[in-house]
């Protein structure tokens, strides 16, 4: 990764609902993390509109995203057990096959994997809250 | 207690769920279909959930997606609506075994009414007649007369392990058996691998009947009367009335008797049909619709009761408090059904209204109608004090119907209820071929 614009990042941000980030690149590592006061400010702050906006500039500007939706209906993890780390953050890097969540469906766990290498630009839906067919999942960029 | 509902279906019925639950105080949600997401239901609904893509296997027809929607969006009960899962009893069982509610009859009873052998013997055990028929595959043609004398020409044969109308014969005499016998065995061999034929009484003209039925699953079973639906297009019913203009009141006792007695025979629970074949002052029992039927306004019509609201109640637990003497029958309805004869999106759409019309539709001017599911656009119900009047009131209503954009047979239900054999109410299953066949023909 290239080195990161610190302003950008910031402000990226800023305008989520992310209550943590973790960025490296080659000069150095960035950890953002919100306190909960913060958190519960920054919602508001941050009008829907303005979120939805963000990502359509860039976009523009970078290479075309794409968007992972959800094949069932069910409850949307991203993790494979409640203390585990995640299958993907924003940033990962993922290879074709590889598991970027689980979506639960009558006490199943169904591993979605990844059907092209790509990185997580953004993560759609809320983990542990349910999700339709159709919903959007992930963001991503073929790699 | 239920509080909520998801509704597993589209179109017309789905609306028509979806305002039985507001009457009720209950929480609707519908789930839907991609193709369905600027439907009528999901608009009206008070939550929707996307279950799949527009084909209905992936949909509609897509049992753990609709099971796991109902759980997480915390439904009591899932009605089925008719056609898709409604006659499904391994879904049925699936819906109770996941702890919810199954708007209808218990899934055994959808099992058992499932299996057209074992739905013809509980109405056998139950006393009520069915088609005159060897109940054996014929061994040689010695078997075949002895057979046919008994049921009584004319008589078909059908293959045992067919279906789809092929590998039928009707034989009017006897001089005609042996040929036709080595015939239908040949072609039941060559379609089906199974040279078995059986032997049924043929009926010429039947009128299809059906009687509506409530039963509480406590032992109590209330009738609603009749529904003919004789005026049919390969099987597929246009018009529907009730009361019938041919049954007699003796028939129609006999009729109604015997489908509560089979209801009660079954321990049945919830909405029900029994559909008959008549001919003359013969009626044979046809099979058992276990589940909400698309023709239900017009006992609602005729009777007063609220047949959706009526299966949501009993799935509730609570017991019918009336008894028969209660159910009062009066007028007549009749139900047109206006279905599309091609898709796409309806630039005009101008349903009728005015003193004793109902409509049921899910689509309005810039809807689409889509190619992946039932053609059905709207249902037009009248109820008139007699069918004379209804009759009138009908035209009227079909009059003011605009529909652009769609292909429709709205022209044909206008030359069916205008036709001379539909006003006599002397006609069979047959009157459309005779009335718009012949129509196509001089035009």
């Amino acid at each position: 990764m290239d080195t990161l614009n610190l302003e950008q990042v910031l402000s990226l941000f800023d305008n989520s609902t992310l209550s943590e980030l973790e960025l490296s690149c080659p000069t150095y590592t960035i950890k953002l993390k919100r306190s909960s006061t913060e958190q519960i400010q920054a919602k508001p702050s941050a009008p829907v509109a303005k979120v939805a906006a963000a990502p359509e500039k860039p976009a523009k500007a970078e290479e075309k995203t794409e968007i992972i939706t959800s094949p069932i209906v069910g409850t949307f993890y991203l993790t494979p057990a409640p203390d585990a780390p995640p299958y993907v953050r924003v940033g990962s890097t993922v290879q074709a096959k590889d598991v970027l969540c689980t979506i639960e469906a009558m006490k199943l766990m169904n591993q979605l994997e990844a059907d092209y290498a790509c990185e997580i630009v953004e993560i759609l839906a809320k983990p542990e809250s349910m999700v339709e067919f159709g919903q959007p999942l992930f963001k991503v960029k073929r790699i | 207690m239920i509080g909520s509902i998801l509704i597993a279906n589209r179109g017309e019925i789905a609306v028509r769920v979806v305002r039985a639950c507001r009457d009720l105080g209950i929480r609707a949600v519908v789930a839907y279909s991609q193709a369905d997401a600027d439907t009528l239901a999901v608009k009206l609904a008070d939550e929707a959930v996307c279950i799949g893509p527009a084909p209905t296997q992936e949909s509609y027809l897509n049992s753990k997606n609709i099971i796991v929607a109902a759980c997480l969006k915390r439904c009591d009960a899932i009605h089925p609506g008719v056609g898709f899962l409604s006659e499904n009893a391994a879904f049925a069982k699936a819906v109770e075994d996941a702890g919810l509610i199954f708007i209808g009859p218990k899934s055994e009873t959808i099992a058992l009414l499932g299996n057209k052998v074992e739905a013809r013997k509980a109405a056998l055990a139950a006393g009520l007649p069915i088609t005159p028929g060897s109940k054996e595959a014929i061994t040689d043609l010695a078997d075949g007369k002895l057979n046919a004398s008994q049921i009584g020409y004319p008589i078909i044969l059908k293959a045992s392990s067919g279906g789809g109308g092929r590998g039928m014969r009707i034989v009017r005499k006897e001089s005609e058996l042996e040929a036709a016998l080595a015939l239908a065995r040949k072609e039941a061999k060559l379609f089906f691998g199974d040279d078995a034929v059986h032997m049924e009484r043929f009926l010429e003209q039947p009128r299809h009947l059906e009687i509506q039925l409530l039963s509480d699953g406590k032992g109590t079973v209330l009738h609603l009367g009749e529904r003919d639906c004789s005026v049919q297009k390969n099987h597929q019913k246009l018009l529907e009335e009730s009361p019938s203009p041919i049954l007699s009141e003796s028939l129609r006792s006999a009729m109604c008797e015997d489908s509560v007695k089979l209801f009660q025979e079954l321990g049945y629970r919830g909405a029900g049909t029994v559909e008959y074949l008549v001919e003359g002052s013969s009626y044979y029992f046809m099979e058992v619709n276990a589940r909400l039927q698309v023709e239900h306004p017009v006992s609602e019509l005729v009777s007063s009761f609220d047949l959706v609201r009526a299966q949501i109640e009993i799935a509730q637990g609570k017991s019918l408090s009336l008894s028969q003497k209660d159910v009062q029958l009066s007028g007549y309805a009749l139900e047109c059904r206006i279905n599309g004869l091609s898709a796409g999106r309806i630039e005009k759409f101008v349903m009728p209204s005015g003193p004793h019309v109902r409509v049921d539709t899910y689509l309005e001017t810039g809807s689409v109608l889509s190619p992946y599911y039932d053609s059905l656009i709207a249902k037009i119900i009248i109820w008139a004090p007699s069918r004379e009047q209804g009759l009138s009131v009908m035209q009227r209503a079909l009059a003011e119907v605009e529909i652009e954009g769609v292909k429709t047979n709205l022209e044909e239900q206008k030359l069916l209820i205008a036709s001379r054999p539909f006003t006599s109410g002397r006609f069979g299953t047959d009157l459309y071929a005779k009335v718009c066949d012949q129509e196509k023909k001089h035009a």
